[in-house]
């Protein structure tokens, strides 16, 4: 026991790496066994990240369980493992959603083994960045990840996969070397790779790709830009806001263009539901920058917290885009109507969603951005209240196109092309649950989740000049 | 046993949640749906209700209250926490009266229907919400409350969302009032900025000691008070309350009658201590030209329901304009006699409609009073109420109002309009209620086949009507009694009601009022120190008295604009009780006048009401049209916003963005990146440079090869891997 807990993290890194070594021996034939193969290899990073997330000392700001060994001495390049209140909640959401994403790709056929293999590495990939603390294991880590999301998208996706997936992998490049981590976020006007991405990948990809991928542009802000330069850091918020004001932009321009998905017809790019929740992710991670970037308390909290809470809520939502996909094999939102007569438990589901998606009160969406927004408004920087008042257009937006979405494929009289919907498999229900659960028990409780973070978040604050 | 007061709250606010839990999941495995469920938790809310306005009484004390806290989320020092005080007990026997009423009521309504248990699911969430809406003592939990009411309210008015008139109105609904919300939500964020806390208590006591000042009050009010206009769809955020009588009619009753558009009225009662006078008087503009608008579209509907919302929404405004001349008693009066009355109303055209198996147009009805005669006897008599007829609890109530309303005036003879709103609308009032029962249930039927169907109403619906008739009796409210010892029904000089409910004033040092909460077995984890309790003092009932106490905060001209000048205590008694003699001689003039022309026009029929609508030809077709506000808010905000929407996506987003800067640029750092290994040397580390390069050519070699081969790809990813591990083992 001891042994694990000393080298807990490397465990949680490298175990899925070991897993795909294991599913290379199995025969190609054998699919459920490569399948439950994978689940279980799964499970036990998940494991250990309750293991970590029981042993965590909230009450230190320290690095733990850390791991340190000499890696290339030329270069002074250490293999430096460690977690704090900051990477945690990620790493728990990466497995959490790695084990989910499995068990969604269930009914994957064409070349299940290697997508099984890629799936596992892109695991390891990103465990390792949200624990590398050392520069160039990091940047390792970044490319492991990025590799499998460019086939993930490029061979299991759809039509126009190639084009999404060389965009994806272009634009990621770009923003590694020279932008930062602004696209990652993805930030206006570099997120149009997002949407794209969404609608070619498969459904488990997206939930990856909204869930935890998302979040590394932001986990690189404040894991590295902010400590590392926080001069420059300040000038990009306060002396020349441009971070805070893209914050703003992608509140406001995610939400109208997920409201263009409804009101504009297929010919001009609209219609597409799971594009709808592509750009309400977008809308989302608008609230993550905003409140990363007025330096309160509460709001960098509303940040981290938004950070999980959106990677549960999209990762909700992406699945349920996923059951309707599976059965009506189209996304079109005018596609469908009356759902709610006929899929009673599907439709109760997807109301959770919404609802957490829109911020409503009791579910874990809205805990997040309160936070941000009574963060942000008490912010001594300046013209920050200005950028709460604009962002809390942001309320009424998304409630809008999340209602509007609602009604249109869930209400009026039940349309013919969907008289054959089947409701929710348990298959689809063990995905849900547990997300609706944590969606539920966060939104009435947030405190654990915050205890995690408050350590170290705030000695990050202090860190600002 | 007062000590358990904190407990029965609790057990009120648990058991709706407790059985919206096992009805959402279990209905349908349930004998009878699991109706008995929802039902029995509501009846047990409603009995602890019952034994705390008891308690209420026994003690009759106005200063009485007690609070009990439990940490929440500490980073932000939030505590949720119970307030129990005579304002809270008497929304509590509102909300549980009514919501039990609706429930049985709803048993007999709602038989039948395919989704019968689902509803009592929703019913007991929205009892559960609303009773945490009354309870708690914190602002960011209101507000939680505040939304899920919201929620519920949703569900509930698109309960039959196959029909896409109610889908639309329940999506409505929820966006007007959210419109509202977000006044709400700046108006907590500011609270928070400057006090660092959310709770009714610090927001109070830093109020009483002066550590806000006026201006800024004054915004946090008006905040505030547009999260209370969406929600009591005042005058511009009405529009959702007609629509919404699309939900089934219990619903009506309940929450958009009785109980969650009366929420609005209750924050304003709530935060009325910290509310300046330029607030109020906004409060009063907008709640009295509501209350008259509201009455004159009223006056021409056909629709029973509508008819019955749009009388709401003018009672609102009535309260609302009560409030907003510091009428605090009469405002909150008229909240709780108008809950009784009005879901009376709402049920009685369940009943009708119920009985003629879904028509809701009066002027297809007609000569019901002796095919449904209890429902005839219980609409007269709730009409009665709502129209201010002596003896009944309207009466008592809007007499309160306009009295205070009138007196107002009189003291600031600017504002004389406040008063022609108010009495303006309490004469429509009398004329369309009587309206809709004259045509309802007098004359002869129209429609032969339809009435020859028509029958009475179970007796689950019969009995909630009753009930609700009984509490519309004026007596009930009217009597004194100071404790069980000294009751005295008739002729009392000051009712309970006044009494026990006066207006809240803060100040800074006054008397400490004891607060004996707390049993040793409840986990009331911090009790508020003294210097929390002694902020509030209450005045004697004069409802014109001097609003801020602190006299020493200088410097401040708001408080000093006409609406505030401080008279002496006997000028105003006197003006008041002028003010008071007058009121009960035009008000019941106006009352029995309406009524008397409701009866010329639709049983003497000695006017045409067809004749007078075309001689005010555009005053009625506005009134019909109401107002055009839905047309012009979908051509000046709704249109413009979904063009704004597309042409952000159309044109922005996908083309110039996508195809020229991205796709673009795409192509430019495709070829800079070769060469940029040459020149970027001393910019970025060489051995970054190299990895990214290496990756990138990597990937662009890997497109070209891409044939479908995954093992290869596998390899080649795999291969830096295992490389790399093998390296970290072995060095």
């Amino acid at each position: 026991m001891d042994w694990i807990l000393n080298h807990i993290l490397s465990s949680i890194v490298l175990i899925p790496l070991v897993g795909v070594l294991g599913l290379l021996l199995i025969p190609k034939t054998y699919q459920n066994l490569q399948k439950w193969f994978t689940l279980i290899v799964s499970f036990i990073p998940l494991g250990f990240s309750i293991i970590l997330y029981q042993n965590f000392d909230t009450s230190t700001s320290d690095i733990q369980f850390r791991e340190v060994f000499s890696w290339i001495p030329v270069f002074n390049i250490e293999y430096f493992l460690g977690i704090d209140g900051l990477s945690l909640p990620m790493v728990l959401l990466t497995t959490l959603l790695c084990v989910v994403c499995i068990i969604a790709s269930w009914k994957i056929e064409t070349g299940l083994k290697g997508y099984l293999s890629l799936f596992l590495l892109l695991e390891t990939g990103m465990l390792g960045v949200f624990t590398a603390l050392d520069f160039f294991l990091f940047f390792v880590f970044w490319e492991v990840m990025l590799l499998p999301m460019y086939f993930l998208i490029g061979m299991w996706g759809g039509p126009k996969k190639e084009y999404a997936a060389i965009k994806f992998f272009l634009l990621l490049l770009w923003v590694f070397l020279f932008v930062g981590f602004a696209i990652k976020v993805p930030l206006f006007p570099f997120h149009t790779w997002l949407p794209l991405a969404h609608v070619e990948a498969p459904t488990a990809i997206s939930v990856i790709l909204a869930g935890v991928l998302l979040k590394m542009g932001t986990y690189g802000f404040l894991r590295i830009s902010y400590p590392l330069l926080p001069t420059e850091t300040l000038y990009f918020i306060q002396t020349f806001p441009l971070l805070p004001i893209l914050g703003v932009v992608n509140i406001i321009y995610g939400a109208c263009c997920a409201m263009a998905q409804i009101s504009l017809p297929e010919s001009r790019g609209g219609n597409d539901l799971k594009k709808l929740i592509a750009y309400s992710s977008i809308s989302h991670m608008g609230y993550v920058v905003l409140g990363m970037c007025a330096l309160s308390v509460e709001a960098i909290h509303g940040a981290v917290l938004q950070m999980f809470n959106h990677g549960t809520i999209t990762a909700m939502l992406f699945l349920l885009v996923g059951v309707i996909y599976d059965q009506a094999h189209h996304r079109k939102i005018d596609g469908f109507g009356g759902l709610a007569s006929k899929v009673p438990v599907f439709t109760g589901i997807v109301m959770v969603a919404f609802f957490a998606a829109l911020g409503l009160p009791g579910l874990s969406g809205f805990i997040s951005e309160a936070l941000v927004f009574l963060g942000s408004f008490k912010s001594q920087l300046p013209y920050f209240k200005t950028w709460t008042l604009l962002g809390t257009l942001g309320i009424i937006l998304n409630a809008a196109f999340m209602l509007w979405a609602f009604q249109k494929i869930f209400f009026g009289p039940l349309k013919t092309s969907s008289e054959q919907f089947k409701d929710v498999s348990v298959r689809e229900i063990i995905t849900l649950a547990p997300l609706a659960l944590i969606v539920i028990f966060l939104g009435v409780y947030p405190s654990p989740m915050l205890d995690i973070m408050q350590k170290s978040l705030t000695n990050l604050l202090r860190l600002m000049p | 046993m007062e000590c358990n007061t904190i407990q029965i709250a609790l057990l009120i606010f648990t058991l709706p949640l407790v059985a919206f839990v096992i009805q959402i999941f279990f209905n349908k495995k349930l004998p009878r749906q699991g109706d008995f469920i929802s039902l029995g938790a509501i009846g047990g809310s409603f009995i602890l209700s019952l034994s705390l306005l008891l308690n209420l009484f026994e003690r009759f004390d106005p200063t009485w209250r007690g609070i009990a806290q439990w940490p929440w989320i500490g980073l932000v020092n939030f505590k949720v926490g119970l307030l129990v005080d005579n304002v809270t007990v008497l929304m509590l026997i509102v909300v549980t009266t009514v919501s039990f009423l609706v429930h049985l009521y709803s048993v007999g309504y709602m038989k039948g229907d395919p989704r019968y248990g689902r509803f009592f699911a929703y019913l007991s969430l929205f009892s559960f919400a609303m009773i945490g809406l009354v309870i708690t003592d914190h602002l960011f939990v209101l507000y939680i409350f505040w939304e899920l009411v919201g929620v519920s309210s949703y569900l509930l008015i698109g309960f039959w969302f196959e029909k896409n008139s109610a889908a639309a109105a329940s999506k409505k609904a929820f966006l007007t009032t959210r419109v509202g919300d977000i006044g709400f939500f700046i108006g907590i964020l500011i609270v928070y900025h400057l006090i660092g806390s959310l709770s009714y208590d610090s927001l109070f006591s830093t109020v009483g000691s002066g550590g806000i000042s006026q201006g800024v009050l004054t915004w946090i009010g008006l905040c505030f008070f547009m999260g209370a206009v969406g929600k009591s769809a005042q005058f511009p955020l009405h529009i959702w309350l007609p629509d919404a009588m699309e939900g089934p009619t219990p619903i009506s009753a309940l929450i958009h009658a009785a109980t969650m558009v009366a929420a609005g009225v209750y924050l304003v009662v709530r935060l009325f201590p910290v509310l300046t006078t330029d607030t109020l008087l906004v409060i009063a503009y907008t709640g009295g030209v509501t209350a008259l608008f509201a009455a004159s579209m009223a006056m021409v509907h056909t629709d029973i329901k509508k008819i019955l919302a749009y009388s709401t929404v003018s009672q609102l405004g009535l309260m609302m304009l009560a409030l907003g001349v510091g009428s605090y008693t009469a405002g909150f009066f008229h909240l709780v006699t108008h809950a009784a009355f009005k879901a009376g109303l709402f049920l009685v055209s369940g009943s009708v409609i119920h009985g003629l198996h879904g028509e809701q147009n009066i002027f297809n009805m007609g000569g019901l009073r002796t095919k449904m005669p209890l429902t005839f006897i219980t609409c007269l008599i709730t009409a009665c109420a709502i129209s201010g007829v002596p003896l009944f609890s309207g009466f008592v109530s809007k007499d309160l109002v306009l009295s205070g309303t009138l007196a107002f005036s009189l003291e600031h003879p600017g504002h004389f309009l406040l008063g022609v709103f108010g009495f303006g609308a309490s004469a429509l009032t009398a004329f369309y209620m009587f309206r809709l029962l004259f045509v309802t249930f007098f004359g002869q039927p129209v429609n032969a086949a339809v009435h020859e169907k028509a029958h009475e109403s179970p007796w689950t619906m019969a009995v909630p009507l009753v009930m609700l008739s009984f509490l519309s009796f004026g007596f009930l409210y009217q009597g004194s009694f100071l404790g069980f010892n000294e009751v005295k029904l008739f002729g009392a000089k000051q009712n309970w009601f006044e009494t026990l409910i006066q207006k809240p004033v803060l100040s800074p040092s006054l008397k400490t009022i004891p607060i004996e909460e707390g049993g040793e077995d409840i986990p009331i984890l911090e009790q508020l120190d003294n210097s929390t309790k002694k902020y509030f003092q209450n005045e004697i009932a004069t409802p014109l008295g001097p609003r801020y106490l602190p006299e020493a905060e200088g410097g401040d001209d708001n408080r000093n604009d006409g609406s505030s000048v401080i008279q002496s205590e006997a000028q105003q008694n006197l003006l008041h009780h002028q003010a008071h003699k007058i009121t009960q001689i035009v008000s019941v003039f106006f009352a029995l006048f309406g009524v008397f022309l409701a009866w010329l026009f639709y049983v003497r029929k000695a006017l045409s009401a067809a004749f007078f609508a075309q001689k005010f030809g555009i005053i009625y077709l506005a009134a019909k049209s109401l107002y055009w506000i839905d047309e012009i808010y979908n051509l000046l905000m709704i249109r413009p916003l979904v063009k704004l929407c597309d042409f952000m996506f159309g044109a922005i987003d996908n083309v110039i963005i996508d195809q020229k800067i991205v796709d673009g640029s795409a192509r430019w750092v495709s070829r800079a990146s070769f060469h940029q290994g040459h020149f970027d040397n001393v910019v970025i580390d060489k051995v970054v440079d190299q990895t990214g390069k290496t990756t990138y050519e990597l990937g662009l070699g890997l497109t070209k090869i891409q044939s479908g081969q995954v093992q290869k790809y596998l390899m080649v990813g795999l291969g830096v891997l295992i490389i790399l591990s093998l390296w970290l083992v072995f060095s």
